[in-house]
């Protein structure tokens, strides 16, 4: 019978934990209390379908962390990587650093944001003139309030380091806080033009 | 007990300090220093809010700040 054993405290998150033993031995956890509503979920939630057995799945259920607890770690001053502290194989650091990103990029979301987000894995970001979409790297949709259409590339510098939900965070943030910055830097193109990516700033209203 | 959050391959690397902790809020206060001197840009949020606006100077009593990058066009 698989078991869980906890793996690291995710300050603010929850507790990733690891089953141990049966047919999803190595699979990662995460049990989180969410910021809107109660309950726990499991980390594999986050990257899409897999069973675990209904043991597994009550001690999930009966495990609940709250965000910022009393119990919450505190590495003072010191820089700590989310890799895990036992042995380290390229596939939990991956998936250790997207359920990082994916917790914070869905913890900026509103709640029609994180719908649309998990249901399609892309949101929509208002602006004065319109909307962005997020969610299609090099591919942003710009829904112009005129009704013209625009495909958007901007994405943070040296992005290819960062996991796909954290380059979604980054672009959410700055694009909240200064669009005027965001729609500068963007290469674009008008669909239905047939023209190439034209650099920025992109035309708005 | 404030909480930075530096965007990296790792997902995000944490800094945590205490108000009380005259060490580890220097140490914070520096890193934020090096970081901004690096061009990124900080992002603070405090609970229970979901946005986060940007900020320029290290405030102690931030529940949290957010570091990313700067954008450019692809």
């Amino acid at each position: 019978m698989p078991s869980l054993q906890p793996v690291e405290e995710l300050p603010g998150r929850g507790l990733l934990v690891e089953v141990v033993g049966g047919g999803h031995d190595g699979e990662l956890l995460v049990l989180v209390s969410e910021r809107r509503g109660s309950g726990c979920r499991r980390a594999a939630d986050l990257f899409g379908p897999c069973e675990i057995s209904d043991e597994v799945r009550v001690t999930l259920a009966l495990v609940e962390r709250e965000r910022r607890g009393p119990s919450r770690d505190t590495a003072s001053g010191v820089a700590r990587g989310r890799t895990r502290p036992r042995d380290s194989p390229a596939r939990a650091r991956t998936s250790t650093s997207r359920i990082a990103a994916r917790w914070l990029l869905e913890s900026l979301l509103d709640e029609n944001q994180l719908i649309s987000w998990r249901d399609h894995g892309r949101f929509k970001v208002p602006v004065s003139d319109g909307m962005v979409e997020l969610g299609n790297l090099y591919n942003l949709r710009y829904h112009r309030n005129d009704g013209r259409e625009f495909s958007l590339c901007v994405v943070p510098c040296a992005y290819q380091s960062l996991p796909l939900e954290d380059i979604w965070t980054n672009l959410l943030l700055v694009l909240r806080s200064d669009p005027d910055r965001f729609f500068r830097v963007a290469n674009y193109r008008e669909f239905g033009s047939g023209a190439g990516l034209v650099l920025g700033p992109v035309p708005r209203l | 007990m404030g909480v930075m959050r530096i965007l990296d391959s790792s997902g995000d690397t944490e800094v945590l300090w205490d108000v009380s902790d005259d060490e580890a809020l220097a140490k914070a206060a520096s890193l934020f220093g090096e970081l901004a001197s690096e061009g990124k840009l900080a992002f603070e949020r405090n609970e229970p809010q979901t946005t986060a606006s940007r900020v320029r100077e290290f405030n102690p009593q931030a529940d949290e700040i957010i570091w990313v990058r700067p954008i450019q066009g692809g």
